[in-house]
């Protein structure tokens, strides 16, 4: 509770807990999610390139990929976004 | 002036009774609290060592006391007239734990200094990979890992089981090892430094010392994961290297078609022992280590 109050006046205004940690927080929470999603979507990639090589249908891994691409693609907009702002 | 200052008092004071009655909820709450989670966690280990103690006959009994005690038990865990191999496969977890957590501790060490240390840009992505790495589940990887040793012709041996052992305790251990290196202050280190240490002398000599207590709890932790992993082993290990879960589950009895309920609750009594007398040794250090971070100053 102290350390939430502490870090209110660093960061941003903004409500709700994710608004009140300081920018540094965020953009570190945004990296963790980042290499979270990246190990992820290298996994789905392979499973993709796989079934592609191994002749099987590949329409579920592709979804998945996509997914998980489009979501590190968000993730990654937003970790830009608070590091130039 | 006594009665100007007493007065006030004995009005304001709330009543002994009162007090008591305030003041004993909390504890009562506390100790209540405590003896569910005791019983909730211990009831199973406690009906299995009764299990263990009784004699063959008796093994269905509803008794929740200690009866019909026997031996035999924990003597036929040992037998190996109906093919089972309890003492092997003992050593063989035992192997296979130390080698896991010697390893995963010395990679792990390195890895959660750096990260909770060093400045380097994509910290946290790493910190993120190491998250992924750790929710990835073993079951998807029992198939390819099977094989890749079977092509290699590692089933059947240790490495086949350090190895993916070592991957699944890794960000454990690196992720209790960073929040402890985190915590620790860095005007000791910056100290040492001043002293005339190099980085690595002041790892060695000052970190790591202070550090104990987390690398010890951490350990543990590795230790205890690699004790009890049950999915890898029982797909890439046959006879030689079968640890000590596998073959508690495939147990056989004097009699076919008879499950040993006794012997493996005997088994299981024994099992447990090294961990228990890991954790008593260490006790006072696990502690530490594991409340140390706990209050930030």
């Amino acid at each position: 509770m102290a350390a939430r109050s502490s870090s209110a006046g660093a960061g941003k205004s903004g409500s709700g807990w994710w608004g009140r940690q300081s920018n540094e927080r965020k953009s570190e929470h945004l990296e963790t999610l980042m290499g979270l999603l990246g190990f992820f979507t290298v996994v789905a990639f392979v499973a993709t390139v796989w079934a592609e090589l191994t002749g099987k249908p590949a329409l579920a891994e592709v979804g998945v990929l996509v997914a998980f691409l489009a979501a590190l693609y968000v993730t990654y907009r937003s970790w830009r976004d608070y590091n130039d702002s | 002036m006594a009665t100007s200052v007493q007065s006030p008092d004995t009005s304001t004071k709330p009543t002994p009774a009162r007090k008591s009655k305030s003041s004993a909820w909390p504890t009562v709450r506390t100790y209540l609290g405590v003896a569910i989670v005791v019983v909730w966690g211990l009831l199973p280990f406690y009906w299995m060592v009764v299990t263990a103690f009784r004699d063959v006959d008796y093994t269905y009994s509803k008794n929740p006391l200690p009866s019909n005690i026997t031996f035999d038990n924990f003597k036929a865990a040992f037998e190996t007239d109906a093919g089972n191999h309890f003492a092997r496969s003992l050593g063989n977890s035992l192997i296979i734990g130390a080698f896991t957590t010697v390893f995963a501790m010395i990679v792990g060490v390195f890895a959660a200094y750096a990260l909770a240390r060093l400045q380097f840009r994509g910290k946290y992505v790493v910190l993120g990979i190491i998250l992924g790495a750790s929710m990835f589940p073993g079951v998807a990887l029992v198939t390819p890992l099977f094989q890749l040793f079977t092509d290699i012709g590692w089933i059947d041996t240790y490495q086949a089981l350090i190895i993916p052992n070592i991957s699944f305790v890794l960000p454990l251990t690196i992720y209790v090892l960073t929040a402890f290196f985190r915590d620790m202050p860095w005007e000791l280190e910056e100290s040492a430094r001043i002293d005339g240490c190099t980085k690595g002398q002041a790892f060695r000599m000052v970190i790591l010392p202070l550090a104990a207590p987390g690398l010890f709890t951490t350990a543990i932790l590795a230790f205890i994961a690699a004790w009890n992993e049950y999915l890898l082993a029982s797909l890439l290990s046959k006879d030689n290297a079968r640890t000590v879960t596998v073959e508690i589950a495939r147990f056989q009895g004097a009699l076919p078609r008879v499950e040993p309920y006794t012997t493996v609750m005997a088994a299981g009594t024994i099992v447990t022992v090294p961990l228990i007398i890991l954790v008593l040794i260490l006790q006072k250090r696990i502690v530490a280590g594991l409340t140390a971070g706990g209050v930030k100053g």
